[in-house]
This record gives structure tokens, sequence and C-alpha cells, in this order.
């Protein structure tokens, strides 16, 4: 009865060794991690289709010109592989599905980690973090809390959420520029151009990627890698865009 | 008339004193087991990503520390001595464990076969990117390779040192969890396959290897779950691996009519968690037994095997009588 215990737990782990041993044969002879479709192959030295989500700073789109901080690092990705950029303008779902499709290799345009695409694209690690915070007219005292204060909030923003939670009065507004006044939710890098500071008061951080296909390793790796180097880049993009 | 059953003296309440030793080493084992995949767990949760063949690596991990732990809480209970409440003592504490043993494996292949197809159905391309380890970056996909070989190689030894172990204390708790330490590196081999296959570009490298050690688990379970359900049914004994009938009942019965007063004897054994529960009925040609010699019989049967612990002897005037023992007529 022993045997037979015994031969029951042997099969399977020559199986497997042979199954790796197979595998690692073919590791030291080609790239690795390699994709499932091939994008890197497709797009170095030829074109790299980038689908952009109209939101500024990030991406837009005007007079035809593309421009904004994720605009400027994709074009710096092409130049290291040598390719050309093709962008597509649509609203995200459509060119999030063009992602999964394969038929953009790329989608920027303000992209956040907890977009809900997460399961069916996947997002890049962050190239940068930024956080929306409460803030004051310059010289003014920043409060200590939110509870009953009004808050300009961008229309629609997570910001406008996150005020409620802290008992505050959300006051929507289509620009914060508008919100002359009273405290205001923004983005840390826009304050100075909107002449505020900011308070200790942090609502919302935002993780800003870029998506790329399912499976193709090989390119996520290379957007990864680019993406990591760029980081003090961002930031100067961020700081520029901001000014102008 | 029923002969007096055997004084509580004669039977031993614990493991004879060789098997303690081996218990002892059981014991250890699964402690081992215990914090080893508690550890590999929670490497495996912080290396997981997207990688859905790591995620069943890590519930594979969490699900096998069912059986050990039934294996540890049985092992408190199953030599208790009998009480007014529960006359027949606390022996099936064993069955009970086996009984989340048998289940554990089988839910675990079901499911790895289940999630692996539905992978396979939704053509999902895993995505696994870079990670960072002490300031180099690295493909995260070498460190999961390097959770699972930490996951998958003590396994094979633990599970290995089981079942020798399982077999002399007749242990089939012991004996299944043996197979969830196998079904454990198998998983975690799985997703080395599956981790080396995605990073050459072969999506369904891992969902395939999933599902061919999913069916193996699931066999398993099945196997243990069936043998479960007969030790339940109060089968007569087996060994550990169900393989073969041990010839225990024969064997009482044998000693029995050794004695000079015994005619005919039958009886009747099953498994009571990890020891054997029974009647023996014997037939006699004189009038009168002596209690003494009733006893001395009972004495000698309970030598026979340690794992005898309640063997009931009853005198009857023969052996059709009594439609309980037509069990064993062929």
């Amino acid at each position: 009865m022993r045997s037979r215990g015994r031969a029951v737990a042997r099969v399977p782990v020559r199986r497997s060794a042979a199954v790796l041993a197979a595998l690692s044969l073919l590791v030291p002879a080609c790239r690795y991690p390699r994709d499932a479709q091939g994008t890197l192959d497709e797009v170095r030295g030829a074109t790299l289709r980038v689908g952009v989500i109209d939101d500024s700073p990030w991406a837009s789109t005007r007079a035809g010109r593309h421009r904004g901080v994720e605009v400027t690092l994709v074009e710096q990705l092409a130049g290291r592989l040598d390719a050309r950029v093709e962008w597509v303008d649509g609203p995200a779902h459509e060119l999030l599905t063009a992602l999964e499709e394969h038929v953009v290799q790329l989608v920027v345009g303000g992209l956040v980690s907890d977009d809900p695409w997460g399961g069916r694209v996947t997002f890049t690690p962050p190239y940068a973090t930024t956080e929306v915070v409460v803030a004051v007219p310059r010289g003014r005292t920043a409060p200590e809390s939110l509870a009953g204060r009004e808050v300009a909030v961008e229309r629609g923003s997570p910001a406008e959420a996150a005020v409620e939670g802290r008992g505050g009065q959300p006051l929507p507004v289509d620009d914060l520029r508008d919100a002359r006044e009273g405290l205001v939710a923004a983005e840390e890098w826009q304050l100075d151009t909107l002449g505020y500071e900011p308070s200790a008061i942090r609502l919302v951080t935002h993780h800003h990627v870029m998506a790329v296909p399912k499976g193709e390793n090989a390119w996520l790796v290379e957007v990864e890698d680019f993406l990591d180097a760029s980081r003090p880049r961002a930031q100067r993009l961020i700081a520029e865009a901001a000014e102008g | 008339m029923t002969a007096d059953s055997s004084p509580a003296s004669v039977t031993i309440d614990r493991l004879p004193e060789d098997k303690q030793r081996l218990y002892h080493r059981a014991v250890v084992l699964q402690w081992i087991t215990l914090v080893h995949v508690t550890v590999a767990a929670v490497l495996l949760y912080l290396v997981l990503s997207g990688s859905q063949a790591m995620k069943g690596a890590w519930l594979d991990d969490l699900i096998g520390l069912i059986p050990p732990i039934a294996y540890l809480v049985a092992g408190r209970f199953d030599w208790r001595r009998p009480t007014a409440r529960f006359p027949y003592g606390y022996h099936r504490a064993q069955s009970i464990a086996f009984f989340w043993a048998a289940l554990t494996l089988l839910l675990l292949g079901v499911y790895l076969v289940g999630e692996s197809l539905l992978k396979l159905l939704h053509r999902e391309h895993p995505s696994i990117g870079m990670a960072e380890l002490f300031g180099f970056r690295l493909w995260l996909g070498w460190l999961m390779l390097g959770a699972l070989a930490f996951t998958g190689i003590p396994q094979v030894f633990l599970g290995r040192a089981k079942v020798p172990i399982a077999e002399q204390l007749n242990d089939k708790v012991l004996h299944a969890d043996a197979d969830m330490n196998k079904a454990d590196w198998l998983a975690a081999g799985a997703a080395s396959v599956g981790v080396v296959g995605i990073g050459l570009g072969l999506w369904w490298a891992d969902a395939v290897a999933a599902t061919f050690i999913g069916l193996e688990i699931t066999r398993d379970g099945v196997q243990h779950m069936r043998g479960f359900t007969w030790h339940l049914l109060g089968e007569t004994p087996r060994s550990v691996d169900y393989a073969d009938v041990l010839p225990l009942p024969e064997r009482v019965e044998s000693t029995a009519t050794e004695a000079p007063w015994v005619r005919e004897a039958r009886a009747r054994i099953r498994e009571e968690g990890r020891v054997y529960f029974g009647e023996l009925f014997v037939v006699t040609d004189r009038d009168q037994v002596e209690v003494e010699a009733v006893d001395a019989l009972s004495r000698r049967l309970y030598e026979l095997d340690w794992r005898i612990q309640d063997l009931v002897v009853t005198v009857v005037p023969s052996l059709d009588v009594d439609s309980h023992l037509k069990g064993r007529q062929g």
C-alpha cells in the first residue's frame, strides 16, 4: 500500500519537471517577457497608435494639434522606439474598447489607477501622483475643518463627494477661476495660477497611469521602464502646464 | 446472555508508546505546515498583481490551512474518555476531521478546474509588469516564481513525510492532508508554468496547466470523499489508502475459535475515527461458560491490534438466529 501512495505522488513530479525543462530551453533564446500578440515588435520602427481622451492638462487637441503632459511623454516614448505617433481622438469608452481589441496600442488622457477600466485593459504603475487639496486665497488663514464651510469644486469631480464626506458644502462650478472668494478644492499644481495656498486638508489622491492592452507584457514592460525613468520629467511637465 | 465486556483497564486510553512518538511527529509536521502555509500566503498576496494563476495558488494556500487545523483540533479530543453524554467516546472527532480534509480537497480541485476553464472561455490575457525590489527593477514574474517555489517545494517534503506516518497510525486525516500538500505543490507548479508561459506570450499556458492539476486534485478529493462516505457507513476496516480490505474480522474469529469452549464465532468491526469498534458473536457447545473464560478471550482480542478499542463479546445460541449476523454470509 505504501508503494501505491508513492507512485501516485511521483508521476506528476516527472511530468511537470519535463514541462518546466522544455519551457526553460525556450527562455534564453528570446526576449523575456514577450507579448501575446507582438505589440512591441509591431510598434518599433513603425507606427504607435495612441488613443487620446480629452482631459487638459494631460492631453487635449486644439486646432488639430495634440498637447499636454502625457502627449509630450508619448512623443518621447515613440522617439525611443523610433516610431511615428498616430493620434486617435475619441471618448474614453470607445478608446479603451479599441485598446482591448488592439486597434490602438496605448490610451492616454488623465487616466488614474482607480478608474473602472482596470479589469479590461492593463494600467501601468503611476508615473505621477497628484492631490486635490482644500485651498484658501493667498494670505488668508486655512480652516482646521470643513464642517459647515462652502468649498468650490469642479462640477462632478470626485472632490465633490470628498468635501461632502468631510461635512463641508460643495459648491459646484464649471471653472475654478470663477471662485475668487472662499475655499476651493483644487489640484495642488493649479494653486499658484489660481492665487491660492494649500491647507492641510487633502481630499483626493490621483495616481496617473496610461493604459496598454492585456497580455502584452513586453510592451507593458517597455512602457513601464520608460515611465519610471520619466518621473522627474513628468513633474516638470505638470508644473509647466500649470503656468501655461 | 451478554458477557461482561472487558473492564476499562484492558483497553488503552491513548495511543501505544511507539505510535505516540509517531503521532507527535505528525503534530510537529502539522504545525510546520500551518506556519509555512501562512507565511507563503502572505508572501503570495504581496506579489499577487494581476495574475489569475497566482490568485488560485493563494486561495489554495488559504484552503490548505483547513486540513492541518482539523487534524490538530481532532487530536485534542479523540482519546478523551467516554462520558454519559458521549458514551462511545470521542474517536469520531477524527472522522469529522477526515470529512473536512476530504471536502477541502474536492472543493479545491473543482474550483481550480472551473476557474481555469472560465479563463480559457473568456480568453483572458494576464498582464505582469515590472516590480521594484531593494532598489532593483525586475520583471514581477521572477518574484512570483520565487514566491511559488517557496510555497511549493517544502510542501513536497511535508507531504512525503506524512504518508508513512499516516499508514502506521491508520490515520486517514493525515493521509488526506498529505494529498493536500501534494495539491499545494501541484497548484504552485501549475502557477509557475502559467507565469513562465505568460512571459513567453502564451496566455493560455496558465489556464491549461491549472486545468490538468485541478483534475488531479479533484480525483484525490473524490477518492477521499468516497472513502469518507464508506467510513461513515461503517465499512469494515480498510488500509488508509482504501486499497485493501483488512482481514481483521477473520483474525478476531480465528483467535476466538482457538478457545476450547468456542464452536463458532463471527465478528463485526467498523472504523471509529482512527480506531475500531465492534462485536464478536460466539456460539458454544457448553451449558455453562465461566465469566473468566469470556474475559480471557476478550483480553486476547484486544491484544490482536492496538486499533481495537471497543469489542463486545456476546454468547449467542446460534449464528443464524440474529438478523444482524447475516451481514457476512459470503
